[in-house]
């Protein structure tokens, strides 16, 4: 009894630590300016001591106010985002899945080898495939285009990898019991393949979209028109004078990944549990 | 189990609508926002700088006027029977002035007729005085001319005999030298000089010549003697005959000097002539009955005339003379006229004149004249094109002005101050969030001019440039702005 006691309040602090970052950002969301501003002193004029309260003395929701009504720069980063991320996720979901059938079902003489080669694209960060992203998003003239950022991604290739592990844990009987029906493979793809994937697609979909609704590297490379920033880039360009804005537009930009997340995650759980038990 | 299973598709709803919920009142408060913002947003008007002249108006008070007045006289000294006119009077042409009292009149005509009687006679007198001048002048000279010539045949006479006298002698001596008795030449010539010379020295006659030698020397002498008194006789002859001419010629040349003439005559008759005009109006007047009219339309100005009163040599009535052009009088600030505040007005410019109750207009009237006026004030003249319905009266010159050619004049709305000096907001196309916004950025300027409407500017301002004119509310620096099309 006791030892699950601790146990429970060892997890109820680590909890807590996790979600200390968010709680500190709704803090700030709802301290005032000039409360904040004496607070922050030490990282926003350079000088005096920077002590972060728990909660506000004079909490507001102004911040809240002005944002939402305020600041229309706010939901344009917003719109953009959500609409950067919706066409690559829609997208992966119409690559990936097929793409991951394929290997799943091709046992060629190369398909190990390219499996493989997909495995290696899957761990090479954005860094090292940088200058080769910027010379095709150049040469088909997207640059400075949303597109610039959704065509690389599209084609991204852990949503592939993800899925792949559910159709091959597929048992090949079900696919011959279907064969004797039908031998259209895009008819086993749609009534045993898809739906068998769901979970897994489902949760490559779920991280992908948490990915991509944070993306930063892309948008800062291939994105010079402001009026074409997500998010990610519009909140380091937020003044100093103008601190609680960023902490509400941070909150607000968080809150429907922390949703998604908290509303999903059984799906969640399910899919990266069953990936990682059939590795 | 009912309730149960109604809370498990509630969550099944809520976990797959959530998100969309969210976006959706994220959507809403996109619309809400983007309406705040455009309440928020200032609206401004909008023109660009451009070259032009900056126009002064300017009025000038003043008054219709006869460019000519006409002065009504009488002979001197007629008593005044009736004024018919006052001052400020209008007439037209034929209009009575007033009357002259006719015994008065005709004492006058009789008077002039005396005094043009008297004026003949003296003319008379003269004219015969000078004609006997003339007549004596003309004797005196025929004389002076017969005299020299009487003069010139005497003395031409005597010089001829002289000079008769003087050859002859001539001839004779040297008929005797040509006789000379034999001696060697140069004694001969020794001798004679020295008797030329020394007549003195030669022998005394008395004594008697031995040879012939001696008495062909007396005789010489003798004859050389005579020869020089011939000689002198006539350059005596000469001499006197030069004298006499030359008196002779100076009183021809006194005899034709002209006669001065004495102009009292003309004077006189200069002076009939004018008195034959005053009679000649003195019987006009009277032939009118003593009544004076007027010889156009007009409107009196002065009149020195009042009833019993007499005529004196200043005009009775000093019309406005109507039947001539009119011309505009005004009076201005000496400020306007050298430019001191606006530019200056000048000889030929053009306005445009109201009159009346502002019934009567006339456009492209110019300025004739501008002359100066008393107390810090200048007279402005400007001649006026007949018109129909032209009157004399109160008047308004309507000019413009115009200062030189500035490259760069904005709306003087545009134009704004604070401590640091003028500026004017410049709207720039900036890109931002929102897609490229108008934004609000201050230019500092320098005023060089202004107007009631424009100010010539002198700063970072080009013609493609956008300057705010109004707007909606204050505008600071880096604002967003909304342009309106008008």
């Amino acid at each position: 009894m006791i030892r699950s006691t601790l146990k429970t309040l060892l997890l109820l602090i680590l909890c807590g630590l996790s979600l200390l970052p968010i709680f500190l950002l709704w803090v700030g969301s709802i301290t005032g300016k000039h409360e904040l501003a004496l607070s922050l002193a030490g990282i926003l004029e350079g000088q005096g001591q920077t002590c972060f309260p728990l909660f506000p003395a004079f909490p507001t929701l102004r911040g809240y106010l002005e944002v939402l009504l305020d600041t229309p720069e706010f939901y344009v980063v917003f719109w953009n985002s959500v609409k950067v991320t919706f066409f690559i996720v829609a997208g992966q979901l119409l690559t990936s899945i097929p793409a991951a059938w394929g290997f799943s079902r091709w046992h060629g003489a190369f398909s190990s080898f390219l499996f493989y080669l997909y495995t290696i694209l899957m761990l090479l960060p954005f860094q090292v495939t940088m200058a080769s992203n910027y010379l095709v998003v150049d040469r088909l003239g997207i640059m400075d285009s949303h597109a610039a950022i959704i065509l690389p991604a599209v084609f991204s290739t852990f949503p592939v990898f993800l899925t792949y592990r559910y159709f091959i844990g597929i048992p090949e009987e079900i696919f011959e019991a279907f064969s004797l029906d039908s031998s259209s493979h895009f008819r086993m793809f749609w009534h045993i393949g898809v739906p068998l994937a769901a979970p897994g697609a489902k949760a490559a979909m779920l991280l992908c979209t948490i990915e991509y609704w944070n993306l930063l590297e892309q948008p800062l490379l291939f994105l010079k028109t402001p009026s074409l920033w997500v998010f990610s880039l519009y909140l380091p360009n937020i003044g100093k004078e103008n601190a609680p804005y960023a902490f509400v537009f941070s909150f607000l930009v968080l809150f429907p990944m922390c949703l998604a997340s908290f509303l999903q995650k059984e799906t969640l759980q399910k899919g990266i549990g069953a990936m990682a038990l059939k590795q | 189990m009912k309730l149960k299973q109604q809370l498990q598709t509630f969550r099944k709803i809520w976990k797959f609508n959530a998100i969309f919920i969210f976006l959706a009142g994220i959507a809403a408060m996109t619309v809400v926002s983007r309406a705040a913002d455009s309440f928020m947003v200032p609206y401004a008007s909008v023109a660009s700088p451009e070259a032009k002249k900056l126009k002064y108006p300017l009025e000038i008070q003043g008054r219709i006027a006869p460019k000519e007045n006409l002065a009504i006289c009488c002979p001197e000294g007629l008593q005044i029977a009736q004024v018919h006119v006052q001052v400020s009077d209008a007439v037209e042409k034929g209009s009575l002035l007033f009357t002259v009292d006719l015994g008065s009149l005709q004492g006058s005509i009789a008077q002039a007729e005396q005094e043009l009687q008297k004026l003949e006679l003296q003319i008379k007198d003269l004219t015969r005085a000078w004609q006997r001048q003339t007549s004596q002048h003309s004797l005196d000279l025929k004389r002076a001319k017969e005299d020299y010539n009487d003069t010139l045949k005497e003395t031409e006479a005597a010089v001829n005999a002289a000079l008769l006298e003087l050859e002859h002698a001539k001839a004779e001596l040297s008929l005797h030298e040509s006789q000379k008795p034999e001696e060697t030449a140069s004694q001969q010539r020794a001798n004679s000089s020295q008797n030329l010379k020394n007549p003195a020295a030669t022998p005394d006659s008395a004594f008697p010549i031995e040879n012939p030698m001696d008495a062909w020397a007396a005789k010489q002498t003798e004859l050389e003697q005579v020869f020089l008194e011939k000689q002198k006789l006539y350059e005596e002859a000469a001499t006197s005959r030069k004298k006499a001419l030359k008196a002779a010629a100076r009183q021809v040349e006194d005899a034709s000097l002209p006669l001065d003439k004495d102009s009292a005559a003309d004077l006189l008759q200069i002076e009939q002539a004018g008195l034959n005009l005053t009679l000649q109006e003195l019987k006009e007047l009277r032939k009118a009955g003593g009544k004076v009219y007027a010889e156009s339309s007009g409107q009196v100005l002065e009149c020195s005339i009042s009833t019993g009163s007499f005529t004196s040599l200043e005009p009775a009535i000093i019309l406005a003379d109507f039947s001539h052009p009119f011309q505009f009088e005004g009076a201005l600030e000496e400020a306007s006229l050298f430019g001191i505040e606006t530019p200056a007005i000048e000889e030929g410019m053009e306005g445009s004149l109201k009159a009346g109750e502002g019934d009567i207009s006339l456009e492209h009237v110019k300025i004739s004249r501008i002359s100066q006026g008393g107390a810090g004030t200048c007279q402005v003249n400007a001649d006026l094109a007949p018109h129909g319905t032209l009157q004399p009266g109160e008047a308004v010159l309507s000019l413009e002005t115009e200062s030189q050619d500035y490259p760069c004049c904005i709306p003087l709305s545009a134009l704004y101050s604070r401590e640091s000096g003028d500026f004017v907001i410049r709207v720039q196309e900036s890109p931002s969030i929102l897609g490229v916004q108008p934004i609000a950025e201050y230019v500092p300027v320098e005023v060089l001019e202004k107007n009631s409407q424009y100010a010539a500017v002198e700063g970072a301002l080009s013609p493609s440039d956008c300057v705010i004119v109004t707007a909606s509310k204050a505008i600071k620096e880096g604002d967003r702005i909304r342009i309106t099309k008008d």
